[in-house]
């Protein structure tokens, strides 16, 4: 990455209330910027903010810092600071917005290939991840970094050379409570982490699986009674079916013979009435009657019984003076026939006579009383009989309702029998959540709920095994990077050391100083005490070789960089300086001109800005004379 | 005169008569029962019933003389009268029937009536002690025991 | 592939006993872990495809 700044700009910022710092010409970067300004204008204030404008911290800078940044005794309530940089040559703009009221610091990136002026600083994802502030810092330079990186129990060298090769990065990852450890405390599915716990559940769960057997075959034992009570009671309610049904038949059959036998009887009463009837007539009755009965019929047939003259006529014709035959009739005669009409049947005896004979000659047709009732009653009344007998025999079998209630209270005790095992075993098959809580079942009573922990058990195992496997892979990963880690810091350290060492020995000739080692600081070796400028020259000695090292174009911008160093060393630093970096900005006082800037003067690719203040004006002069000859007041 | 019935019988017709299979429609159809079983037996008896009517009932008219006339020829068979002599008949015939009488019986042919009516019971009741409960149980017991017996002699 | 040459030789030293195509794509894990531009989620992944046989 090349990163070149090529404008400053301020706004309201301290003594710079409108100063823009060109430190390009003609679109062409400037080796070197050496900027001249006397102290208490901003210099450290301008490194500040060239700082956040990379670093992205502006928001957390406390807002009596950003309101320090206030042009004093002003009531301004807004500031802006505006880097406008190149990165890999393309040009962004920064712009920091001041707010003095509230303290707040607010970006703005003007990034073309973001599409123009955005909110917040992005400097694109390339670049970003370079930019960190512990990074930052190593290139906008406070000179305070040099005595830090001496310091014994300070980690500044370390962790700048860690910085440079981003190695802090990768310590975040494998470090305890890193990244990896973050991660894998998240991802940690079980809550068992020792081999007993382990041990522990592995015992629970065979314990739970025997207990599902033991279920299992309770419940299997209970619907095998449930499937017997089953086909007992169907068996039962079968048969007692059949008996009703039989019964039904019986009863039918009852109700018909019954029915019959009262036909029947209806049938043999009008036979008796007709027999009755037949009966009143003598001859119906017996064949000797109907025979006598002729007989004497056709004697007094044969005996013209009655006479057909009856007394009457001849007491009549014993008044008549004539008799029938024509001779007359006198007193003798009449007494005579008077006499003999005693002979003769009264009329009235005529008559009945007569009618008894008639009826008995004219009797009507014998009946056949055996053919035509007493036979047929007979034949109906052993009829009657049979249906009686089996009427009874029907009424005994009709007993079948004992057999019924027997059979029903046997379906009663088989139902109520079902009833409690099916209650049993829904507690050991319910999977409703209702029920089990309704019934207080655990695990141990319901096969679902001991499914249930079973499966909560193998899976806390799969899980612990699972944690186990992500526990010892991260393990190794954390190892491997430590060890990467440690081995870069080493190897990195080492040539780090080296050219470092070769650096020293270029600024500081005459004195032999050399970095022992670089463990956390640069540990220098023999000697106690070094002056300030041994310091600088060191840190910068260091830090030319870290950033020689890294694959970075950086500019080097640095706040009073050769105050402490005597002149020999000034020059030596401002010899090597250029050679170290591609763009240079220095912020200088006036002091330190001599040794340090006025090598610079025959260098083509310089520019010389001298700010300084005038009455409550700031004025910028671009002219290396008035470089030259500036002095400021103090 | 009348036809009377003795208390026995009456007590026997009664039972008789509770039949489910049928009743006589009267008394007299017993009386008659009686009657024709005195003169199947051929005896007579004293009559010792008290009245209970004085003629032939509604059913019985039509069968009136041949009754009579059966009466007369067991009167004839029992006084061994010939059949040939004519008089004798005539006289006998005389003696039993009476044109005005409601019955159209004298006196005697009543008694007599009434009289093997009697003996005829005392048949039945030697045959059937006991009234059956049924009408046609009777009516065929009283045809087989006493009837039919009769007719195949 | 922007790992410092110093940071990959190391890498190849600490992984020798793993397999070539592996040590790749360490190295590009490396790289991206230095510019911290692994989501959780990356390095989880990272951490479940590190074959625990080496070869």
């Amino acid at each position: 990455m090349k990163l070149d700044i090529r404008r400053i700009t301020y706004k309201n910022i301290r003594e710079m209330k409108d100063l823009t710092i060109n430190l390009e010409e003609s679109d062409k970067i400037k080796h070197i910027s050496v900027i001249q300004m006397p102290n208490g204008i901003g210099k450290t204030t301008t490194m500040e903010l060239i700082r956040y404008c990379l670093d992205n911290n502006a928001e957390n800078v406390r807002p009596e810092i950003v309101k320090s940044f206030k042009p004093p005794k002003s009531d301004f309530l807004n500031g802006e600071f505006q880097l406008l940089v190149s990165i890999d040559n393309q040009i962004m703009n920064i712009k920091l917005l001041l707010d003095y009221e509230n303290g707040h610091i607010l970006y703005r990136t003007n990034n073309p290939k973001k599409g123009g002026e955005i909110d917040g600083l992005d400097l694109g994802d390339a670049i970003a991840p370079w930019l960190r502030s512990n990074f930052v810092r190593l290139f906008i330079f406070d000179g305070e970094l040099a005595g830090e990186l001496l310091e014994a129990d300070n980690t500044s060298a370390e962790n700048a050379i860690r910085a440079l090769y981003h190695l802090d990065n990768l310590k975040a990852i494998y470090e305890d409570d890193g990244t990896i450890d973050k991660i894998i405390n998240q991802r940690m599915l079980s809550n068992i982490k020792t081999e007993q716990g382990k041990k522990n559940i592995e015992t629970k769960l065979r314990n739970a699986r025997e207990k599902k057997n033991h279920i299992e075959q309770e419940i299997s034992s209970l619907k095998s009674s449930i499937d017997s009570i089953n086909s007992q009671m169907k068996a039962a309610i079968k048969k007692r079916n059949d008996y009703r049904a039989e019964d039904a038949r019986f009863i039918e059959k009852y109700q018909e013979l019954i029915s019959t036998n009262q036909l029947l009887e209806e049938q043999i009463k009008e036979l008796s009435e007709k027999l009755l009837e037949a009966m009143r007539s003598p001859h119906n009755l017996s064949t000797v009657f109907s025979d006598n009965l002729r007989n004497l019929g056709d004697q007094m047939g044969k005996l013209k019984l009655p006479k057909t003259q009856s007394m009457e006529f001849f007491i009549e014709l014993s008044e008549s003076i004539e008799c029938v035959c024509g001779r007359p009739i006198g007193e003798t005669e009449k007494q005579i026939i008077l006499e003999n009409s005693k002979n003769y049947l009264s009329e009235d005896n005529i008559g009945i006579i007569n009618i008894i004979k008639t009826h008995i000659r004219n009797l009507s047709e014998k009946v056949d009383l055996e053919e035509e009732y007493i036979n047929k009653i007979k034949e109906k009344n052993r009829n009657i009989r049979t249906n009686e007998r089996r009427i009874s025999i029907l009424d005994r079998k009709t007993k079948n309702k004992e057999k019924i209630d027997e059979l029903t209270q046997k379906i009663a005790d088989l139902t109520s029998s079902k009833q409690d095992t099916t209650e049993l075993l829904k507690l050991y098959t319910t999977n409703k959540k209702e029920e089990q809580e309704l019934y207080k079942l655990g695990w141990e009573d319901n096969l679902n709920l001991c499914e249930s922990y079973i499966a909560g058990l193998e899976s806390q195992i799969a899980m612990t095994e699972q944690d186990f496997i992500l526990r010892s892979k991260s393990k190794k990963l954390k190892k491997i990077l430590s060890e990467i880690d440690s081995k870069s810091m080493e190897k990195l350290k080492t040539n780090i050391l080296l050219n470092t060492n070769d650096k020293i020995k270029k600024i500081l000739k005459r004195n032999e100083i050399n970095i022992s080692r670089i463990g956390s600081h640069l540990v220098l070796d023999d000697r106690e005490g070094v002056s300030e400028g041994q310091k600088l020259s060191i840190a910068y000695a260091f830090l030319s070789t870290l950033f020689s090292q890294s694959p970075h174009e950086l500019p080097f911008v640095v706040d009073t960089p050769a105050a402490p160093l005597d002149l020999a060393v000034r020059r030596e630093v401002a010899e090597t300086l250029p050679q170290l970096f591609k763009q240079i900005i220095v912020f200088i006082t006036s002091s330190e001109r001599d040794g340090f800037a006025n090598q610079f003067y025959t260098y083509d690719n310089c520019n010389f800005i001298t700010i300084r203040k005038e009455g409550i004006n700031l004025l910028q002069d671009n002219s290396l004379e008035f470089f030259k000859n500036f002095q400021s007041e103090e | 005169m009348v036809f009377v019935i003795s208390n026995d019988a009456r007590r026997y017709y009664t039972k008789l008569n509770e039949s489910k299979h049928g009743k006589f429609r009267t008394m007299f159809d017993f009386y008659y029962l009686c009657l024709i079983a005195g003169m199947i037996n051929n005896k007579r008896s004293t009559a010792k019933g008290s009245e209970f009517i004085d003629q032939f009932t509604k059913d019985f008219i039509p069968r009136r003389e041949e009754i009579i006339g059966l009466l007369i020829s067991t009167e004839i068979e029992r006084n061994n009268i010939d059949l040939n002599n004519r008089s004798r008949i005539e006289r006998l015939m005389l003696a039993l029937v009476q044109p005005d009488s409601a019955s159209r019986l004298s006196s005697d042919g009543e008694n007599l009536m009434n009289q093997y009516a009697e003996n005829g019971f005392y048949k039945i009741l030697e045959e059937i002690p006991e009234p059956p409960i049924n009408l046609d149980t009777f009516l065929i017991t009283y045809y087989e025991k006493i009837v039919k017996p009769y007719s195949c002699d | 592939m922007s790992v410092d040459k110093n940071i990959r030789d190391v890498i190849e030293e600490t992984l020798n006993n793993y397999k070539q195509p592996f040590i790749e794509e360490f190295i590009t894990f490396i790289d991206h872990v230095l510019l911290d531009a692994y989501t959780d989620d990356e390095v989880l992944d990272r951490i479940n495809s590190i074959d625990l046989n080496e070869e």
